[in-house]
């Protein structure tokens, strides 16, 4: 078995949720229709590209870009992105002196409104157990070694706030249009486990 | 609840492994189980966190995400919305005798219901309240209570005792607290508090900031 478990799910899950799901309908709780539309909402409407959009913006606009460091909620707003598990946004900067990574060691918060929803490593217990001891460590394993003199700072998601981790532009990027910049922003480098794609 | 969620600083659970190209959803159970939650049983965050805290800790480490929130769901659909529990095993026992029991889930569609679902989820909500009275501004010492008893908690074991500095003052939140003890309407300041590595776990290298509510917290002059 996986840390997640994905490659052990039994039939009997299947028949679990199949009779959830029929109760319930009966009882009125929820409709065919009201699951679908939700799982395509987040398979295919809200994902990392909403986040990467307003990213990219910062990157371009430095007036947006203070908006969204003194307001990020309000400054998502204007790009038509929020929604739940959003109800509070923080976005934190990345420096040459500071590395900020997202992390829920209670459960699995997430910026939902502009990163959809998280992968599997995020929800599991080895990250949710070690960034916020070893965040160096773990940032290493996953393929971001960070100079020892940068600080890192691990944000720890225990109440209705959630963070947005602003990369840094990379190099090579000057000159680049908003749309263009927004494709080398990846999911990763706004939890702060990773970082922007290099230009090509 | 001290329960097996709180999982912040344990050690043993191996490396993080990282799927390549992850898909959003691995099952189409997992996607039923995931737009199930979308409902009056699944609204407060609270009552739904607790029920999976609730949940076995041994089950809780094997099962995987998706698999929590099925349970939390099948105790809330009995527990909030009255949901006989005979009910739940009565469509257990038809479908297991179907050869495909997810073919045989009745089809109910309601369409505007679901538009009017997805407006709600992809629209802000509102704005907590400003905490006027907050009793630390940013800048203070702070020390987590030792001691915090209550069913259901968002303050982690590994910060209790610790003493951090309030970075800044997020607003008026309910407290979970309270929420889940049948008190939806007690509301308190929250906080992110920025404690020092060295302070959490002896040894320097990082900083860790958390989001606390203020009777997590006492003063630390």
């Amino acid at each position: 078995m996986t840390a997640e478990g994905h490659d052990s799910a039994p039939a009997d899950i299947e028949l679990r949720v199949a009779a959830l799901e029929k109760v319930m309908i009966e009882a009125g709780l929820v409709a065919s229709d009201t699951i679908d539309a939700i799982v395509d909402t987040y398979e295919n409407q809200v994902g990392p590209h909403l986040g990467a959009a307003a990213v990219a913006r910062a990157w371009v606009d430095e007036d947006f870009r203070r908006r969204l460091l003194d307001d990020a909620t309000t400054a998502l707003a204007e790009l038509g992105i929020g929604g739940v598990q959003g109800e509070v946004v923080v976005a934190v900067e990345n420096t040459e002196r500071v590395h900020n990574a997202v992390v829920c060691t209670l459960c699995s918060c997430y910026p939902w409104p502009v990163l959809g929803l998280p992968p599997a490593w995020y929800k599991s217990p080895p990250y949710r157990a070690r960034m916020v001891r070893e965040p160096r460590a773990v940032l290493a394993e996953m393929g971001l070694q960070l100079d020892p003199d940068v600080e890192i700072r691990v944000w720890d998601s225990t109440a209705e706030i959630r963070y947005l981790v602003v990369p840094r532009r990379p190099a090579g990027s000057e000159g680049m249009e908003e749309e263009d910049l927004a494709a080398l922003v990846t999911r990763d480098s706004m939890i702060g486990t990773g970082e922007p794609r290099l230009p090509s | 609840m001290d329960g097996i969620h709180d999982v912040g600083g344990m050690e043993g659970f191996g490396p993080v492994v990282v799927e390549d190209d992850e898909p959003v959803f691995h099952h189409r159970w997992e996607q039923r189980v995931f737009g199930m939650n979308f409902s009056a049983v699944g609204v407060d965050a609270d009552r739904f966190r607790h029920a999976i805290e609730r949940m076995d800790p041994a089950a809780y480490l094997a099962t995987s995400y998706y698999e929590h929130w099925l349970h939390a769901i099948e105790t809330l659909v009995v527990e909030a919305a009255g949901v006989p529990p005979e009910q739940l095993a009565e469509a257990r026992r038809q479908l297991a005798a179907v050869p495909d029991p997810s073919a045989a889930v009745p089809h109910h569609v309601e369409p505007a219901w679901a538009v009017a679902l997805v407006a709600a989820v992809t629209t802000p909500p509102p704005p907590p309240a400003a905490a006027t009275d907050a009793r630390w501004p940013p800048g203070a010492r702070v020390r987590v209570r030792r001691h915090i008893v209550s069913a259901h908690t968002r303050c982690p074991r590994y910060v209790r005792g610790a003493v951090g500095v309030v970075e800044a003052v997020r607003g008026v939140f309910r407290l979970p607290d309270a929420s889940v003890a049948g008190d939806p309407d007690r509301r308190e300041a929250v906080y992110s508090v920025r404690f020092e590595a060295e302070e959490l776990w002896g040894a320097p290298g990082h900083r860790v900031g958390l989001d606390l509510w203020e009777s997590y917290l006492e003063d630390a002059g």
